[in-house]
């Protein structure tokens, strides 16, 4: 089963889906730099139709956090 | 390699840029707002040598603390204006002296994230120093060979509400939506691929349906519609258009099959009515020939090539004729709507990058060759020359408990310049302050332009014969200023005070820091096994361009 918040990062990481879960982080994926990040919150932001505060990008230090976010803003199916 | 130089993150820019530029071009990108010194310095700028350069800027990014004490103190602007000057030379110089095409961007009107935009006391005054700026920027580059987006333009065919996201100004230096970047993207790729193209030369107009509504030979010279009116006020807009044209150098001719004698009576009767008289054709073919043979005989007479021609008319017999024999030649149906008729001329985008031509005159410069280069090279600012109109002053001292959280920050976040890039925590760094074994140094920098704040550290192990970096770094926003040598002059120095006769660094490298790879041995150092560096005290680098303040 495909997960959309895994293919927006696996864009924004390039790295294949496969090897990302809810526990990737910065500090375990070296090509999550602060260029990576900022290009993830745009396709985060086009994937799902939110808008994010700094407060709540700040929040997103793995994809399980991301997660989480996203889902506090109302997007289901994640 | 097409090299951006940008003072804000440009990354947003690079796919679109990438999509409308030539085939197979890629592209390179210089540090943000680092445009002054990637103007002097091009080729070190970039992993290799850029072929085509663009620039893109925005006065509030560097030239930001002078612009906002003219917008809060209402200071005398002569001074940004002389700057802006100042980098539109760099910026032409840099085409020169490179013989390389380079694409600028006009800064947008500064925009501020704590400033309403319909505040009327700063916004009217802004809107009026912005063409200042724009002014004094375009007659900085003179005549070098660049050629010019107009990003101001853009922003406000786009409007500043959806171009531009402050959250990501804030965060990224990342100020661009990416719709407007799309926008812009595409607006600078489509200039890189204009660069090799002949810019219209000769606009051929077709006369009945295409200059007016209607057919003379049947409709008389009174019958045919053009005027204030609509509907004729669509073909007269047209008719304006071409005047225009005609007025920044494009040649008109009138390619029609009538009788001659209609279409004089037209320009002698229906004067009133048009825009567009017989004194702006440059050459005229009314008769019954084929208009491909026409256009051929114009271009003779001309002296010009049909490949600088755009053919304009309504009949679609005679434009595919002219497509088949002369393929070279732009081709513009017109439609049976006015409004569509009316902006023909708005919508010929190959003249949009047509006002400075590159080409031509990077050709001319690469023909004149070194001699001229040197001399180019002469009249402008030098690398050195610009270094020492900032007023650099490095405020060097031993951190505090008040720095310990800066100094932290600076240490886990600083990649590029950063000799060891070893990490340290907050309690690491407190305990570096106060040891007696090491000493810590931090930087303070302030320019002409405004101060940068605490931007270098180096962390350093106090032997007694021996004192050895461990840590060396700082922040990209004062790269290439001379900072790095007065923070090291300093460390130098103290060594010679507390009686050490040497001074040890190494370089360990990552991913990122490729551009201090020879930090030491550039400055005397020599190479005393892997990444290991020594030199005999005293130590001489302290360049003359930099005031270097210490503690009393």
């Amino acid at each position: 089963m495909s997960d959309r918040l895994l293919d927006v990062f696996s864009k924004g990481l390039n790295l294949p889906a496969s090897q990302l879960s809810d526990e990737t982080s910065p500090s375990n994926t070296p090509t999550w730099d602060s260029l990576a990040a900022m290009e993830m919150v745009v396709l985060l932001e086009d994937a799902f139709d939110v808008r994010l505060k700094t407060s709540e990008i700040m929040k997103m230090r793995s994809i399980g956090l991301a997660r989480n976010v996203l889902r506090s803003k109302g997007v289901e199916d994640i | 390699m097409i090299g951006i130089i940008a003072s804000f993150t440009p990354h947003l820019l690079v796919a679109p840029l990438l999509a409308a530029a030539p085939a197979g071009s890629e592209v390179c990108l210089a540090d943000f707002n680092q445009v002054h010194q990637s103007l002097l310095d091009v080729e070190s700028s970039f992993e290799q040598p850029p072929d085509q350069l663009v620039v893109c800027w925005r006065i509030e990014d560097v030239f930001g603390p002078a612009l906002v004490d003219w917008v809060v103190r209402e200071s005398d602007p002569a001074g940004l204006r002389e700057d802006v000057r100042q980098l539109g030379l760099l910026v032409g110089q840099a085409a020169a002296t490179h013989a390389i095409p380079v694409v600028a961007c006009t800064p947008p009107t500064p925009t501020f994230v704590w400033l309403d935009p319909l505040d009327a006391r700063s916004s009217v005054r802004l809107a009026v120093l912005h063409g200042q700026l724009v002014q004094a920027f375009v007659e900085g580059i003179g005549q070098a060979p660049v050629t010019l987006v107009d990003l101001a333009a853009l922003l406000q065919l786009h409007g500043t509400a959806r171009a531009y996201d402050s959250r990501n100004d804030l965060m990224y230096h990342q100020p661009l939506t990416r719709p407007f970047a799309q926008a812009l993207g595409t607006l600078l790729g489509e200039a890189l691929g204009s660069l090799g193209r002949p810019t219209p030369k000769v606009l051929a107009v077709d006369a009945d349906n295409t200059l007016w509504l209607g057919i003379v030979g049947e409709d008389g010279p009174d019958g045919v519609v053009i005027g204030d009116s609509f509907p004729g006020s669509g073909y007269r807009a047209f008719q304006q258009g071409l005047v225009y044209q005609a007025a920044h150098g494009a040649l008109i001719a009138l390619v029609s099959k009538n009788n001659a004698a209609d279409i004089e009576e037209i320009f002698a009767r229906r004067g009133g009515d048009m825009a567009l008289s017989s004194e702006h054709l440059a050459a005229q073919r009314v008769d019954w020939n084929s208009k491909a043979d026409n256009l051929s005989a114009i271009a003779d007479e001309l002296g010009l090539g049909v490949d600088s021609f755009v053919f304009i008319d309504d009949n679609d017999v005679e434009l595919d004729e002219v497509r088949q024999r002369l393929p070279h030649v732009d081709l513009v149906k017109v439609s049976d709507e006015p409004e569509e008729v009316a902006e023909i001329t708005r919508r010929l985008t190959a003249f949009r990058f047509a006002r400075v031509s590159g080409e031509d005159r990077v050709r001319t410069q690469m023909m004149k060759g070194e001699s001229d280069r040197r001399a180019a090279a002469a009249g402008a600012p030098s690398h050195a020359d610009f270094l020492a109109s900032l007023g650099i002053s490095v405020h060097v001292f031993e951190p505090g408990p008040a720095h310990v959280g800066r100094v932290t920050q600076l240490i886990n976040k600083t990649n590029q310049f950063n000799l060891t890039t070893v990490r340290r925590d907050e309690a690491a760094v407190a305990a570096l302050v106060t040891s007696q074994a090491h000493r810590v140094y931090a930087a303070e920098v302030t320019d002409r332009f405004g101060g940068y704040g605490l931007v270098a550290v180096a962390v350093v192990d106090c032997g007694i014969d021996a004192w050895e970096i461990e840590t060396l770094l700082m922040s990209c926003r004062v790269l290439r200023r001379g900072v790095e040598d007065a923070i090291l002059q300093c460390i130098g120095d103290d060594a010679v005070t507390a009686g050490a006769s040497m001074l040890r660094g190494s370089y360990r490298p990552t991913s990122k820091n490729g551009q201090v790879a020879a930090f030491y041995p550039d400055r005397g150092f020599t190479a005393t096994g892997e990444g290991l560096y020594e030199v005999s005290l005293p130590l001489s680098v302290a360049p003359e361009h930099v005031a270097v303040l210490r503690d009393a």
